[in-house]
């Protein structure tokens, strides 16, 4: 019954580099600390520490900066890819993504997404989608799904009033200077290994000159769906993949998983 | 690195499924988590995706506020241990949770 | 050479390296002339999917260190202004051109000068400023570009350089200042370029401690105090025994300029008070001559955006007259001269008197 450790332990989990030992402001449950755990391992097994630039949203994750341990720069909101491409075209040696959240994606920022994305940019982006405004209080975000209530959707989505929701990722697959897009969720063990290996291969796309790929990754948002941690979990595998199914939306990179 | 983790975890996963209930007779756990209870918020993901019900909810609350999660050290004859899976670090949305398994 | 491109080689002469922006008239021989030039020198072209997206993407080349451009006309420059508010509080340095056209709304294409507001005093959310320079020729075109890109570097602040349509189009000899090699230029510690061999920076301008924001706020008004001490620039042509003063800006200063040509040398004593830099404005200069003149007059493409800094230098030490013509409406200096004559008489004939 007692609790004495027999054996000799060795670590096989903990964090990683490029994740600062900060305490993040995140709400229990949230998508983000588990995507930004992702984005660090990938970038320290990757080597890429030392020579990424990253572009955090306005939104939940506008202090990522507090927390990714590399060079990061604010942009105005919707604009990290704008952003973005002038960093790249600079420094085209140097590793540069941004994360985003669904308004500045897919809002406010859908112009500077599209011909980032159409321009073929070498450049990479992890878009946290949740269906919903975050960092304001649980407006409707452009992903928020039919019947969904959020608080400028009381009643839930109309399509009549508020159109339908945006498949952004299916939007950008249709040019040619994208190569790479997949949508995996935070909300299960399988698909956050899944979710691993796809934002790995995306950043491959930029290191091998490829042209732009994006992640997106169906997040839970506890606070704003009103629901506990596990429900929202739940309410990702069984509601939101009905709108927004998981799995590859494109690859033309020829990689081998 | 990634894939030799999972490839190591499941096979030890494996091999503890045999060998764990010949060791849970001395009450070995071939894994352990260390849970920074400061950082963690009380989401009990980790509960509810642990297989072996490993954790549970600490009564006392920590600086923030939040009764965090803990690990239970203790283990019964008929209970199942953890095998260090790392399944409660990898649904952790803060980081809070060190795996280590046995050499 | 073309206003417009002379902007352009400037520019390039000047060490830039990084262009983007988006097609609007009167300002288009620009983008198109260093669409060119610029890889020419290793450079970056980007024509943008729009103004707000050229702005943004030279916030993120000028924060990757290199020498940054951006141009448009009135329209264009009021959709930049989120991003000019944000490099100002993030200290970027960048070059923005406003070819000003008429408005408000889509307006023209005609030469107006209504966006002196909208340039000195931010036409972007907050408590910042931009330094603005007003060439009124080719000459000083040149010579303004490669200030402009000076100051941006050395007060870490986005510079505007305003025009308008017929300085983009008229074509007049230039003399290029020598060229300037980027990599002569020093070194920049604060950009970013990969955190190897040093702790990663983070660059923002969202400050949620209001006693650090204030702090912020106060050490950027420490800047503007800066540059207002030291880069004022004015022209003064025959101001010393001159009874009227007229004050004039860009293309409005070479038609007075001309006006007070037409008026001989024994008509009237008229004086030319030309600002160059719209902000910081040449307020003690000009006061200093109010306090001699018998009367100031003021000449804009506006309905009264000049006038306000002239009312604010001059006061009531000596009395103020105002010709302003919006639209884009271009008058001959011989029209200026008679404004000249309507204010010497002082009846309001051309122009009118303003109650301060």
């Amino acid at each position: 019954m007692s609790a004495e450790p027999a054996y000799d332990y060795k670590k096989v989990f903990g964090r990683p580099q490029s994740l600062k030992d900060a305490y993040t402001h995140y709400c229990p449950g949230c998508g983000h600390s588990i995507a930004h755990r992702l984005v660090a391992e990938c970038i320290d097994e990757m080597g890429l520490r030392e020579k990424t630039i990253g572009i955090p949203p306005v939104g939940c994750a506008v202090l990522a900066y507090n927390y990714f341990n590399f060079d990061m720069i604010e942009a105005p909101h919707g604009r990290p890819l704008a952003v973005a491409t002038g960093i790249k075209r600079i420094l085209p040696d140097k590793f540069v993504f941004t994360y985003q959240g669904d308004g500045d994606l897919a809002a406010i920022g859908t112009a500077e997404t599209i011909h980032a994305a159409n321009r073929g940019e070498r450049i990479t982006t992890i878009f946290i989608n949740n269906a919903i405004y975050g960092m304001t209080g649980g407006q409707m975000a452009p992903t928020t799904l039919l019947g969904q209530e959020a608080t400028t959707t009381p009643g839930g989505r109309d399509p009549r009033y508020h159109g339908q929701p945006i498949d952004i990722s299916k939007m950008i697959a249709v040019s040619d200077g994208v190569v790479y897009v997949e949508r995996c969720a935070l909300s299960s063990i399988k698909q956050i290994r899944r979710a691993k290996q796809a934002i790995k291969k995306a950043f491959r796309c930029q290191l091998d000159d490829l042209g732009f790929a994006l992640v997106e990754l169906l997040s839970p948002c506890p606070t704003n769906w009103k629901l506990t941690p596990k429900q929202a979990c739940d309410w990702v595998n069984n509601v939101m993949v009905n709108t927004y199914p998981v799995g590859v939306i494109k690859d033309t990179t020829g990689y081998e998983d | 690195m990634t894939k030799d983790f999972e490839r190591l975890s499941l096979q030890v996963l494996l091999k503890d499924d045999i060998l764990g209930s010949l060791l849970m007779v001395d009450n070995k756990q071939r894994g352990k988590i260390v849970i920074d209870r400061q950082r963690c918020k009380g989401c009990y993901l980790c509960i509810e995706f642990c297989p072996f019900d490993r954790i549970e909810v600490d009564t006392e609350l920590n600086r923030k506020g939040y009764r965090p999660a803990r690990f239970k050290e203790e283990i019964s004859d008929e209970e199942k241990g953890c095998t260090g899976c790392t399944m409660c670090a990898l649904i952790c949305p803060e980081v809070s949770i060190e795996v280590y398994r046995a050499k | 050479m073309r206003g417009n491109h002379v902007l352009g080689e400037a520019a390039v002469l000047a060490g830039c390296r990084f262009y983007a922006g988006y097609p609007i008239t009167p300002q288009n021989e620009l983008p198109e002339y260093l669409s060119a030039r610029l890889p020419q020198v290793g450079g970056v072209f980007i024509q943008g999917e729009s103004e707000i997206a050229s702005v943004n993407m030279i916030l993120g080349a000028a924060a990757a260190g290199a020498r940054v451009m951006t141009s448009s006309s009135s329209p264009g420059i009021s959709l930049k202004q989120e991003g000019i508010s944000y490099m100002a509080g993030m200290e970027l340095p960048g070059v923005i051109v406003n070819t000003m056209r008429g408005g408000p709304g889509l307006g023209n294409i005609a030469p107006s000068a209504a966006d002196y507001f909208q340039a000195t005093r931010g036409g972007g959310h907050g408590d910042y400023r931009t330094p603005v320079l007003a060439p009124s020729g080719c000459q000083e075109l040149a010579e303004l570009t490669f200030l402009a890109f000076e100051l941006a570097d050395r007060y870490r602040n986005p510079v505007m350089i305003v025009g308008d349509g017929i300085m983009g189009q008229m074509m007049e000899p230039v003399v290029f200042p020598d060229p300037i090699d980027p990599k002569d230029l020093p070194e920049k510690d604060w950009i970013l370029t990969g955190c190897k061999g040093r702790a990663p920076r983070a660059m923002f301008s969202m400050i949620l401690d209001v006693n650090k924001m204030y702090k912020h706020n106060l050490k950027l008004q420490e800047k503007y105090e800066l540059i207002a001490a030291q880069e004022v620039r004015y022209e003064a042509l025959g101001v010393e025994e001159a009874e009227i003063i007229i004050v004039a800006y860009g293309t409005a200063a070479r038609i007075a300029e001309s006006a007070i040509e037409e008026l001989g040398p024994n008509g009237l004593s008229v004086g030319l008070f030309r600002p160059i830099t719209l902000w910081p404005f040449p307020v003690k200069p000009l006061r200093g001559l109010a306090e001699k003149a018998s009367k100031i007059a003021v000449f804009e493409f506006s309905t009264g955006q000049l006038l306000e800094d002239v009312i604010i230098s001059v006061g009531e030490r000596a009395p103020i007259y105002f010709y302003g013509i919006p639209g884009g409406v271009v008058p001959t200096p011989a029209e200026i001269a008679d404004f000249m004559r309507s204010v010497d008489r002082g009846d309001g004939t051309i122009g009118r008197r303003i109650e301060v």
